[in-house]
């Protein structure tokens, strides 16, 4: 191996693996300084190049010391040549002086002496050469002195860059040490990954043999995993904390409670010892206090009047005696020296004794009772307070639950809406108009409410709602629908409510609800209906059993199911029943309720306003009709004074009584105080009776005599009637001076003939109407005019159920609640048995 | 056995315990639902044609329109119960 080749590879590998031998810091103190340790590694770098520089001259140079080893020795030879050539030329220089000096002739002088300067030249050559010869060897000399130096500077070099080597591993030494804090800081900074991203110790070790955008993407790359990292720790013990918190909720008023427990239980664990202890004291006085008794009675009967109780030791002695409850022993004690002192001798034993005895008794007994019944109210109290919290949540919960879904239910309505045409907005928006009317919501807030609250007779409970005895604007939609059957039932709520509807939705909200309530609790025995259908079948049966002698003319439903026998036998339809009630007088009751249903069809549609005119019209008719016959009454009497024929004077009676102050005046009627001259002759009933006429007196009975009140009613029946002849499809014109007559002649002849006692007048009239058929062909036009289909019987079902409660409600069905009661229940039974609709 | 309609809604919903003026409001808005839901199924019900008409006679005689409407939807009770059927249903679902 040559010499300084070996060095020089060293020191350039050495020089460039140790310019970047500065990374061991930590990345971010790495970046900051990288700027200064890059300046610093350029001028490294620049030194080391002119170092090798400097060594490539030294390199040239030590080259050239070694070629003039080898010139030397050929000086040496040449010099050794050149020598013997110059000692050659002066030996033949002599050679010619000689032979100068010895030849005189000057051509061969000349020449010898020509000879002998080209001897001298030539030596002067020689000697040149030597010279040179010599210059070169002496040049050679000091090149090989230059040598010897550059060992000696490659050897400085050397040392020099090892010495470079080991300055840049100080300061590597030194940065590291001086970078340890900031790794330091970097590390305890790890839970904040922002902070983070230049810090990244981990790969420190990577990044010394990569540039530095490498080094940065990488510690990018690293800080972002890192942050995920760190970001994914703190998540999962953000997560943790959180399983711990509710954790710890759970858990500590658990143990709040678990601690306030047995913090309460140590509590009343003391108390009771406490109390325990002081019964203990009371208990362990109550002998001495026997004690003290017995002693007492022995020094009493001993005649020694030294108190004993003086040997008692207490601390109260000195205390006033009053009489206020005793506690303890002590003030017993207080109390029998009192008395003692006061009390005679031969009772004092006995009383003390007694007295002190039930005092100790109480006042052991007070205690433990006082406690027990304290203890008992608080965990009573204690109880209900936790289940009344319970189901305040409870109810609180399902508030909430309702209220979302209806909100859902309403939004979802409001998205239906969108989807509609503007025409379909506006038909809607109209219809809506149509329907939002109270009864409407008040039918579907029964519907709501259910069937458990009112029972409908198995019918539809919505249509008995919407079809209740007056009209809220329903008229468009009763009478033309399937708006059916069960009014018994709505019947129920109708009687307590329905006058209700008209102040407000709300307040009937409310009262529905209430009867939600009562009928719940009633529901152990079957609903209002049930009990009142039960009790109504019973007292059918009763009344059946009753009626064998023929007098009782009172609604009877076997009567009526029997009626609708003989009427299917004789064929009797729904047409022909309205027709003129298929000529069966029986059918009182089935008569009055079609007319009254039928009057209620009308009673509550548009054509309500005809009806008021009718009526008017009828009582200008009327008044029109008693005027006339009044005078025709007052002209026959002053002439003849014979009775006029029936039907006439029947009118005239029957207009007065319409007005009863007015028949009083006339004489028709007698005043109360009037009755007591007649009673002998006529049973009284009520407070004002007919006065006999002279129809009367041709077939008067005990039995004619009709009430003030029943009276008012017939006529408002009447009016009624008439209305309805009116609705049922006649003109005015039709309703004339003879349909008059004829009604007043039936209804008062019926009641001079004593058929009926004070049954309801309805019925007598009804049943008057069926007999005279012929005379009232009013029916069959509507009849006529109707398709009586199923929706036809359907509703003529309805419509007197309609009626009977009209009838019910305006009082018309009996006097007393017994009665109603039985009346309207068996009109339920019999229209919701099979046999009645198997025959309309 | 009762049927839907024969059910309390305000038992169905667990809320008997509620006091009665609330319960009231829940029954008033409830009736309100089924109301909207009728009109909208009544105006459904009638065909195109139908509905001008309708439109066009109400807006001149209001009690004409109501007769033609009922003409049209004579079973208006059963609906009514239909709807409020449903809607027992949906609700207590």
């Amino acid at each position: 191996m040559r010499k300084g080749e070996i060095q020089l590879d060293e020191s350039v590998i050495a020089a460039l693996e140790n310019g970047n031998g500065d990374k061991t810091k930590n990345s971010k103190f790495w970046a900051e300084d990288r700027s200064e340790w890059q300046k610093e590694e350029i001028k490294n770098s620049r030194e080391k190049v002119k170092a090798a520089q400097i060594l490539r001259s030294h390199i040239s140079a030590a080259e050239g010391v070694t070629e003039t080893n080898h010139a030397n020795e050929a000086v040496e030879s040449e010099t050794k040549t050149f020598k013997n050539e110059k000692a050659e030329l002066e030996k033949h220089l002599v050679g010619l002086k000689e032979l100068l000096d010895k030849t005189n002739t000057l051509e061969k002088r000349v020449k010898i002496a020509s000879n002998m300067q080209i001897a001298r030249d030539k030596m002067h050559e020689v000697d040149a050469k030597i010279a040179n010869l010599k210059a070169v060897e002496k040049e050679g000399e000091q090149k090989q002195g230059d040598s010897v130096n550059i060992d000696d500077k490659a050897d400085d070099w050397k040392k020099l860059i090892a010495q470079n080597k080991a300055d840049k591993l100080v300061r590597k030494a030194e940065k590291d040490s001086a970078a340890a804090p900031a790794i330091e800081k970097a590390e305890k900074k790890e839970d904040n990954p922002k902070l983070n991203l230049n810090s990244n110790p981990l790969n420190l070790k990577n990044m010394e043999k990569e540039n530095f955008n490498e080094d940065i993407l990488k510690d990018v790359s690293n800080a972002e995993a890192l942050g995920e990292y760190h970001q994914k720790k703190s998540a999962e013990e953000t997560e943790k904390k959180k399983e711990m918190k509710e954790y710890a909720e759970e858990v500590i008023p658990n143990a709040e409670s678990t601690a306030d427990f047995y913090v309460k239980k140590k509590k009343q664990k003391e108390e009771e010892e406490k109390y325990d202890e002081n019964i203990a004291e009371i208990q362990s006085d109550v002998p001495n206090a026997d004690a003290f008794v017995k002693k007492s009675k022995i020094d009493t009967r001993s005649g020694d009047r030294k108190n004993p109780i003086d040997n008692i030791d207490t601390s109260a002695d000195n205390a006033p005696v009053d009489t206020a409850p005793v506690d303890n022993v002590s003030d017993l004690k207080k109390i029998i020296r009192e008395r003692e002192k006061n009390m005679p001798k031969e009772i004092g034993d006995e009383l003390i004794d007694k007295d002190l005895e039930k005092r100790a008794a109480e006042i052991l007994t007070t205690g433990e009772q006082d406690a027990e019944k304290q203890g008992k109210q608080n965990k009573g109290l204690k109880k209900e307070l936790t289940e009344e919290r319970e189901v305040n949540a409870e109810l609180q919960d399902r508030v909430i639950r309702a209220e979302a879904i209806l909100t859902n239910i309403e939004n979802a309505f409001e998205e239906k809406k969108k989807e509609l045409t503007e025409k379909e907005v506006k038909g809607l928006g109209k219809i809506w108009k149509f329907l939002n009317k109270p009864k409407v919501k008040f039918a579907i807030g029964v519907g709501l409410i259910g069937g458990a609250t009112i029972a409908t007779g198995g019918g539809s409970l919505v249509g008995a709602w919407l079809h209740l005895p007056y009209g809220l604007g329903i008229a468009g939609l009763g009478g033309t629908s399937n708006l059916t059957t069960a009014l018994l039932g709505s019947g129920f709520a109708a009687s307590a409510y329905g006058s209700k509807l008209k102040e407000g939705f709300r307040q009937n909200m409310n009262e529905l609800l209430d009867i939600a309530k009562s009928a719940k609790e009633s529901a152990a025995g079957g609903t209002q209906t049930e009990k009142r259908l039960q009790a109504s079948e019973a007292a059918s049966r009763s009344s059946a059993e009753k009626s064998t002698d023929g007098k009782n003319e009172k609604l009877d439903v076997e009567k009526i199911v029997n009626f609708v026998k003989e009427a299917k036998e004789n064929k009797l339809t729904a047409q022909n029943l309205l027709n003129g009630f298929g000529g069966k007088v029986e059918n009182i009751e089935g008569a009055r309720q079609l007319i009254e249903s039928e009057m209620s069809i009308f009673a509550f549609s548009k054509e309500k306003r005809d009806i008021n005119d009718a009526h008017k019209w009828l009582r200008k008719k009327l008044e029109e009709i008693n005027e006339i016959k009044k005078q025709e009454q007052v002209s026959k009497e002053s002439t003849e004074q014979q009775p006029t024929e029936a039907g006439v004077k029947a009118v005239n009676e029957s207009v007065e009584l319409a007005e009863p102050a007015k028949a009083v005046e006339t004489g028709k009627l007698e005043k109360p105080e009037a009755k007591e001259a007649s009673k002998d002759n006529k049973p009284e009933v009520g407070n004002v009776i007919l006065k006999e006429t002279p129809a009367r007196k041709e077939g008067s009975s005990a039995e004619n005599l009709v009430s003030l009140d029943d009276q008012k009613k017939l006529f408002e029946a009447r009016d009624r009637f008439f209305g309805l002849s009116r609705l049922i499809g006649q003109n005015k014109e039709k309703i004339n001076t003879k349909v008059l007559e004829t009604i007043a002649e039936l209804v008062n002849s019926e009641i001079e003939k004593g058929k009926y006692e004070t049954v309801d007048p309805v019925v007598k009239l009804a049943n008057d109407l069926v007999e005279n058929k012929e005379k009232f062909d009013f029916f069959g036009k509507e009849a006529n005019a109707s398709n009586r289909d199923n929706t036809a019987k359907e509703r003529l079902i309805s419509e007197i159920k309609t009626h009977a409660l009209h009838m019910e409600n305006n009082g018309l069905l009996g006097a007393t609640a017994e009665e109603k009661e039985k009346n309207r229940l068996a009109i339920a039974a019999l229209l919701d048995s099979k046999e009645f609709k198997s025959q309309i | 056995m009762t049927t839907t309609i024969q059910d309390n809604i305000i038992e169905k919903l667990g809320l008997e315990k509620l006091p009665t003026a609330a319960q009231a409001d829940f029954l008033i808005r409830m009736a309100e639902i089924i109301q909207k839901r009728l009109a909208l199924r009544v105006m459904k019900m009638l065909p195109e044609q139908a509905l001008d008409e309708y439109i066009k006679i109400v807006d001149n005689d209001e009690i004409g329109g109501h007769e033609f409407l009922a003409k049209k939807i004579p079973n208006y009770a059963a609906i009514i119960e239909e709807e409020i059927t449903n809607f027992k249903q949906e609700i207590t679902a």
